[in-house]
């Protein structure tokens, strides 16, 4: 009747050393855990424990004999200790008994408890017949690796040391490759003829076989660490950092694919996010904090599912979405109870350096901004939110260097990035290379609606612009303040550009 | 205060189901009756002849004068209602009915006490295994921006260091949470700033937790055009002092607060306090002790990190000190290194102590000298790891900078592991500096780590007129006649 794990977690806690000389609350505990699991709420009322589980006859009043809440309490205090003590880390589920009830809850101990995201399995090999040098680089590239990418927390990271595996062969990525890998990245370093060095790394999803990824650098042979820093930035940007990057992408959509109902609920939160950083919009945010709302009922030390649910609001203010009632403080102050709990997390100090700007408090906002920046430095997305952030709070230059940089790694970086560099060309007066930009943003909703809006406004066409879906965000207040002449050198530019290219979204140069 | 009635009407439906209501009618009658006139005007609803006649079945002659009946019955209902309000802690409202009125009170929980929105975090369960310290930032007098920046670059300088410890978990408390502290706490740090004549002061002070008596406390100055790198030296200083684990203080009191653990069969936190005695203390039956219970608690445990580093440190120390434990450690070591860098890639220990053995194994081509903590230069350092990344360059011959530094991170702790002077006594007699030499191995024989001495000459790097095989030959007998016999 009920399910293993359950019969099994009971059965820890009884043979326990706090439970196995108290046959009173060995009682008690079976008795809730049966009448919890059936549902069964007659019996879970104080009456009926007290005659059916503590030897109390019919004449009982709750009133008058407190015993059903005493060992209650005693029973709640006995479990906590139980799940603080070392032998309880055997033990598949956390069970707890929450104040001023008498049913159970049943959650995963601990490390299930957190949402989590994807696993990659990183390879590196130098090929059959190898020099030392060769191997002197895979070395060093491995390791180099292996700390950046550990930094990243939604990436469940594994590296294959083992010497015999270093050789590339064939095949031996597949073999390699177990199943709690969902993708596999193999660098080989090859040395060509001019000493210098070519690696070549390809990126595999273990599914379904499919290559997501290949790309190729060519490393000279007096190669210093700053060209190693900058192969390891155009490897990490588009892979994992720019939007979670090629990897969490095609991790989230594949799982959306498959069917919510089949991912896992622990993986939930993350394909969620994923999906709502690529492509934002007002129904998946929605969907996503009502999915998060369920979750944290039952985990609420969920810390991940927590940062999410905070992370919506980012969207939520910059696409002016509304969708969050509670206060910007609010919302600020829980950043820093989470915090408290996961200090090294930078995704948080993020959204504290992020509600701190939304709050007008620049100071703060560039403190926590930095300190996120310290604590993964290999995150291009922190990079580019510190460098938007910068731009909007009057360092212009300074945020539009760091976005010029960050281009440099990511040659099709996610359209995000083309806001503040539109706006900083429209204050250059470049009207061209605005244009440009503006035609490189493309979202689900309204942001895309403002910017290609200001574009037509531009060239008279008032009667594409729907704005009666366009509210008047903050975007647009800055865009029309400080740009009041935007509509006539609109005007000038589209003249000079042909204007079917508007949609087309041609390649462009940033610079 | 506005009152939905729709709400309040559920609310009295949830009270009277509860099983505190269910089966007391009186009761029942009695709060439906006072919380349904909630929102009247007169005060006639309350009187307590009313409240006898309506819902106690007294008739006209009521005299609350003589009868108490009333009084009583409210009181037995104010003790049900707070009964109730105590185990459901998260109703929308609370009926209360104050001392000296018979109309009732509804509070309506605020939004703030219990944002609606999100739940609170709850903290994740105690890890006993690891040293838990909450971190506590306070500015002494006036704040301002510089103060502020100060503040935070020590926050996140100790942050980052502290994150780099697997085996220790930080708590940084929010700002204005002084004397709250979280549960399952080992250590509170408190770190002060304030702004002194010409720059800063900074002050550390660390309490145990449950007994808030101060274990340690320091003071530092920092002039007003202080050097990003002058913090990360300060910090370097206070992160090992007290998180280092050979010589971290935190570490000896952590020790004695896990004690217990080991008379109650929790292998692993026993496990790793017998590591802990083995670095307090390196000799060969504690690392004997250590070894066999870190093996055994992996058997438990398999794939755990912290267990994993212990056991990779102890093969490095049980091949450098020639321990004779296992047949052939540096195989073994280097499997077992492996194995725990693959779930483990971003440990630099682990990547040092990898270097490390590779270097024993003799492939020094293999060997990255520059392990991790070098490609970031910024940061804290800790005392333990910058020892042996500067004993691996002295192994792979880069002695002249090695030792120095070596002696330079000694010198500023006055702290020297018994590998120091294996060290300092090779180094002079490579170099042919005779006296010192002759005071270093005095030290060796003293600490009985001669066989250190040799170990080291077997594997490590040579260069110059001991290379190739013969110059190691001609090296390990100049080294044995000048120590005399090794004692086996």
């Amino acid at each position: 009747m009920i399910d293993e794990t359950v019969a099994n977690t009971e059965s820890l806690i009884l043979a326990s050393r706090l439970f196995r000389s108290k046959p009173q609350m060995q009682r008690l505990l079976s008795y809730l855990v049966m009448h919890t699991y059936e549902n069964n709420n007659d019996a879970l009322q104080q009456r009926s424990i007290a005659i059916n589980c503590l030897g109390r006859n019919d004449s009982f009043e709750s009133t008058k004999d407190p015993i059903v809440r005493i060992e209650a309490a005693r029973l709640r205090k006995l479990l906590e200790a139980y799940y603080d003590a070392d032998e309880a880390q055997q033990t598949p589920l956390r069970v707890s008994l929450p104040k001023g009830s008498y049913r159970l809850v049943f959650s995963r101990n601990i490390e299930h408890r957190q949402s989590r995201s994807f696993s990659l399995l990183l390879l590196c090999q130098s090929p059959m017949v190898m020099n030392v040098e060769e191997i002197q680089l895979m070395i060093k590239v491995r390791q180099g690796l292996s700390y950046r990418l550990n930094h990243f927390d939604h990436l469940n990271l594994s590296v294959n040391f083992h010497p015999e595996h270093e050789v590339a062969q064939r095949g031996s990525i597949h073999f390699l490759a177990e199943e709690q890998h969902d993708y596999v990245m193999r660098c080989e370093v090859v040395q060509d003829r001019n000493r210098d060095f070519l690696i070549s790394s390809i990126v595999i999803h273990r599914l379904t076989q499919e290559i997501l990824w290949s790309h190729s650098t060519t490393i000279i042979h007096g190669y210093t660490a700053a060209i190693l820093d900058e192969f390891y930035l155009k490897l990490i940007s588009p892979l994992v950092s720019d939007s979670y990057g090629v990897l969490g992408i095609h991790w989230a959509k594949s799982c959306l694919e498959m069917g919510l109902e089949y991912v896992e609920d622990q993986h939930m939160a993350a394909v969620q996010f994923i999906n709502l950083c690529s492509e934002p919009s007002k129904i998946a945010c929605k969907k996503f904090m009502e999915f998060l709302d369920q979750r944290l009922k039952k985990y609420p030390d969920d810390y991940n599912a927590q940062g999410s649910y905070l992370a919506i609001g980012f969207f939520d203010y910059f696409l002016n979405y509304n969708l969050m009632s509670s206060s910007l403080e609010d919302r600020l102050k829980h950043c820093l109870i989470i915090e408290k709990y996961v200090p090294h997390d930078p995704g948080i100090l993020v959204l504290i350096g992020f509600y701190n700007f939304a709050l007008n408090r620049y100071c703060e906002a560039e403190v926590y901004l930095n300190n996120a920046r310290k604590l993964n430095p290999y995150n291009t997305m922190w990079e580019f939110i510190y460098g938007a952030l910068m731009f909007f709070v009057g360092k212009k230059e300074v945020g539009f260097q760091i976005l010029l940089r960050l281009s440099k790694y990511n040659s099709r970086p996610p359209s995000y990035y083309f806001v503040p560099i539109f706006f900083y060309y429209l204050g250059e007066k470049e009207w061209e290379k605005a244009f440009k930009a503006s035609s490189k943003v493309t979202f689900a909703d309204d942001l895309e609606f403002l910017v290609k809006a200001i574009a037509y406004l531009g060239v008279g066409a008032t009667s594409q612009t729907n704005t009666e879906e366009i509210d008047i965000s903050w975007l647009e207040k800055t865009a029309l303040n400080d740009y009041p002449d935007l509509i006539l050198h609109f005007n000038a530019v589209v003249k000079r550009l042909n204007l079917q290219d508007v949609d087309s979204g041609v390649q462009t140069d940033l610079k | 205060m506005t009152k939905n009635d729709d709400k309040l009407s559920q609310e009295l439906e949830y009270l009277l189901a509860s099983y505190l209501f269910e089966n007391k009618l009186q009761m029942q009658r009695l709060l439906s009756y006072l919380v349904s006139h909630i929102n009247s005007p007169s005060d006639l609803v309350y009187d307590q002849r009313t409240i006898a006649r309506e819902c106690l079945g007294r008739g006209h002659d009521f005299d609350p004068a003589e009868n108490p009946v009333v009084r009583i019955e409210v009181g037995r209902l104010r003790k049900l209602l707070s009964l109730f309000y105590e185990e459901e802690l998260l109703r929308p409202y609370t009926i209360t009915i104050p001392r000296g009125q018979y109309r009732p009170e509804v509070i309506i929980e605020s939004q703030v006490n219990k944002p609606k929105y999100l739940p609170e975090l709850a903290p994740s369960p105690a890890n006993p295994e690891r040293l838990s310290v909450l971190l506590q930032f306070s500015t002494e007098g006036v704040d301002n921006t510089e103060l502020y920046l100060l503040r935070h670059r020590l926050r996140i300088g100790i942050t980052i260091a502290l994150s780099r410890q697997e085996t220790v978990r930080l708590l940084v408390a929010i700002p204005g949470e002084n004397e709250k502290v979280a549960d399952a706490i080992d250590f509170i740090m408190r770190v002060s700033v304030s702004s002194i004549d010409a720059g800063f002061e900074l002050s550390s002070q660390v309490y145990a937790a449950d007994s808030s008596k101060v274990l340690f406390q320091e003071r530092k100055n920092l002039s007003e055009d202080y050097e990003p790198s002058q913090i990360d030296e300060l910090l370097s200083v206070l992160v090992s002092e007290l998180f280092d684990h050979e010589i971290g203080k935190l570490w000896r009191k952590w020790v004695i607060k896990r004690d217990a653990y080991q008379k109650v069969g929790a292998i692993k936190i026993s496990a790793l306090v017998r590591y802990q005695h083995y670095l307090f203390d390196e000799n060969r039956k504690n690392v004997e002790l250590a070894f066999l219970e870190i093996t055994n608690a992996l058997e438990y445990h398999p794939g755990d990190k912290i267990l994993n580093l212990a056991l990779a440190d102890l093969y490095y120390r049980i091949i450098i000190h020639d321990y004779g434990l296992v047949n052939d450690p540096i195989e073994d070591g280097l499997t077992h290194v492996r194995e725990a860098l693959r779930f483990s890639p971003g440990s630099e220990k682990l990547h040092t102590l990898h270097a490390l053995l590779t270097m024993f194994q003799q492939k020094y081509d293999y060997v990255v000298t520059a392990p991790i903590r070098v490609e970031s230069p910024g940061g804290a350092k800790y005392f333990s790891s910058s020892f042996h990344y500067q004993v691996l360059k002295c192994l792979m011959s880069e002695w002249s900078d090695g030792f120095k530094q070596l002696k330079k991170l000694c010198d500023r702790f006055s702290y020297y592991p018994k590998l120091y002077p294996v060290l300092a006594y090779l180094y002079y007699f490579l170099n042919d500096e005779r006296p010192e030499a002759e005071k270093w191995k005095m030290i060796v024989i003293q600490h009985s780590t001669d066989r250190a001495v040799r170990q080291c000459a077997k594997y490590m790097k040579l260069s110059g007129k001991w290379s190739g095989e013969e110059g190691r030959e001609i090296l390990l007998a100049s080294l044995d006649k000048d120590m005399g016999r090794f004692s086996d």
